[in-house]
Order: C-alpha cells, then sequence, then structure tokens
C-alpha cells in the first residue's frame, strides 16, 4: 500500500507540475526576448557615432536593465545569452540608431523609435508575467524606458 | 502503518488538488486600488493648477478610480487633506506604488492598466527631475 501512495503522489505531482513548468518557460521566453532587446539597445547606443550626454544616459541604463534581467533569467534557471557582436545582430529599430551617423537630430529621431518600441514591448509583457517579483522588475524598467522617452522627445523638442 | 498511509494518501490528494502549501493571505484588490488613488491623488493636489503635467496626473487619477470602482470601492477624495510635498514628490511616491501593485495584482487587466499608469507616471517624473534613472519606482527585488 505504501508503494500506491508514492505512486500516486508521482502520479499527482506529474499531474501539477506541467502548468507550472509551462509558466516558468514562458516567463523565461519574455525574459530572453527583453534580454535581447535591452542588449541590442545598450549596443547601439554604445556605437552611435553621435554622443550626446542624453544618449551615453540612456545607453548606460539599458547596460543595467540587461544585468537585471539577467539576473532574472538565473531565477528561473536560464542563463545569460551572448551578446551581439556587431550591427547585423541587432534589430531594426537598433540598427536604425547604430547607423544614424553623427547628426544629432538623426540620432535623437532614432533613439525615441527604439524607446518608442521598448515601452510598446514592456507594456504588451507586462500582463503575461506570473512571478510577482519578475514582474515588478518588469515593471520598473518599463518606468525607466518611459523617462528615455521623455528626456529623448524634450531633446528633439517633440513634444 | 495505517496513519502514515492516510497521510501519504492525504498528501497525494492535496497534490491532485493543486493545493500545495497554504497561500499568502488573498489580496483585496480594492484596497490596493485605494492605495494607489490616494498616492495619484497626493501627486495630483500638489502641481500648481496652471502645470501642463496636471492634466495628465488627473486623467491618472480618473482612470484609477473607475478601476478601484470595478473592484467594488468608492471613488473619492482618499487624501484626507494630505498633499506631496511637491509634484516630483508626490509622482515618485506614486511610481512606487504602482510598481508595487504590479507584485500584488495579476490580472490581465489590471497589468495592463499598471503598465499605463507606470508609463504616465515615470514620464512625469522624469520631466520634473528632468532627468531617468536605472529603476524608477523601487529597489530591484534581492534575488
Amino acid at each position: 500500500m505504501k508503494r500506491r501512495a508514492f505512486i500516486g503522489a508521482a502520479a499527482a505531482a506529474v499531474l501539477v507540475r506541467p502548468g507550472r513548468a509551462l509558466a516558468a518557460s514562458d516567463e523565461g521566453g519574455i525574459l530572453l526576448g527583453l534580454w535581447r532587446r535591452e542588449a541590442w539597445a545598450a549596443h547601439a547606443y554604445q556605437v552611435v557615432e553621435y554622443t550626446g550626454a542624453e544618449l551615453v544616459r540612456c545607453g548606460a541604463q539599458e547596460v543595467d536593465h540587461a544585468r537585471a534581467i539577467a539576473t532574472e533569467l538565473a531565477a528561473v534557471g536560464l542563463g545569460t545569452p551572448k551578446g551581439p557582436a556587431s550591427i547585423e545582430d541587432l534589430d531594426i529599430a537598433a540598427q536604425l540608431l547604430a547607423r544614424a551617423g553623427t547628426g544629432r537630430k538623426a540620432a535623437l529621431s532614432a533613439a525615441i523609435a527604439m524607446e518608442e518600441g521598448l515601452v510598446a514591448l514592456y507594456k504588451d509583457a507586462l500582463p503575461h508575467v506570473p512571478d510577482a517579483k519578475v514582474a515588478m522588475t518588469v515593471a520598473t524598467i518599463l518606468g525607466s524606458h518611459s523617462q528615455h522617452l521623455l528626456i529623448l522627445r524634450s531633446a528633439a523638442g517633440v513634444t | 502503518m495505517f496513519t502514515r498511509r492516510s497521510a501519504l494518501l492525504g498528501a497525494g490528494a492535496l497534490l491532485l488538488a493543486g493545493c500545495g502549501p497554504p497561500e499568502a493571505a488573498a489580496v483585496d484588490a480594492r484596497e490596493v486600488w485605494q492605495e494607489q488613488l490616494r498616492a495619484s491623488q497626493e501627486a495630483l493636489m500638489a502641481y500648481p493648477p496652471s502645470d501642463k503635467l496636471r492634466r495628465d496626473a488627473e486623467q491618472r487619477t480618473i482612470l484609477i478610480g473607475a478601476a478601484l470602482e470595478k473592484a467594488g470601492g468608492v471613488y473619492e477624495d482618499r487624501t484626507s487633506g494630505r498633499v506631496a510635498a511637491s509634484a516630483l514628490a508626490g509622482e515618485q511616491a506614486a511610481l512606487r506604488a504602482h510598481v508595487a501593485a504590479v507584485g500584488l495584482l495579476g490580472d490581465a487587466a489590471s497589468r495592463t492598466l499598471l503598465a499605463e499608469l507606470i508609463d504616465g507616471t515615470a514620464g512625469a517624473v522624469a520631466a520634473l527631475a528632468k532627468d531617468s534613472t536605472s529603476f524608477p519606482g523601487g529597489a530591484l527585488n534581492p534575488r
């Protein structure tokens, strides 16, 4: 009977586990997506030829975001992926910033477009993050990108 | 032996039911939205009447009020006469409250609204402080 009870408990554990495993998998997938976008954004800010103070500051903060998300990735059992090696590795928005050149207007315009995409990405992600602590991290980084957008739009004279 | 077997069967039944260990006390969404409204209203009242950011702050309190009513609460003045020391201090406090609420409310509708509130409030903080930070609205969770 003891053996049967153990088998029952094991079967129950198998029945309960898929939902949790799926949630963890979804969360890991979301975090991986966020990490990549942060790493790409940081790379773009680092390589764009125009080096205005606003862009340098945003770039440094993207690095902070990537580190924070890497910590959350580790918490769900995933490693930190390899970062981008060149501009070709970036998404289109980050590539446009990286290739914006020395002009202030073009660089700010590209940075604004990229940050708009990041704000939208984090807003979309927030309802889909089950873990409360991870969700709070996502929430505070969303706030940071909203601030980037405000600062960059102010610098560009866009209201 | 019988007791041990019963305990094992009981544990198996609990696992099947998905009960697991006792969870933390259930969150009262109404209380959470009341706190969001209080923080948002204290920030709103600290804006000078002519400040162009005030209208957006007012819109945020209206959105929170609607969420509070949906959660069974009453949309009313929750400041008890308190006003934030400055609009910046008020919006920073409101942002901390919104980020904390994300950890309390997991449903999609609440998270979607909180994302909007965080977007707007963080923007207001940046406009007032003329600066951005890596993690506005509170320190990161220790891991």
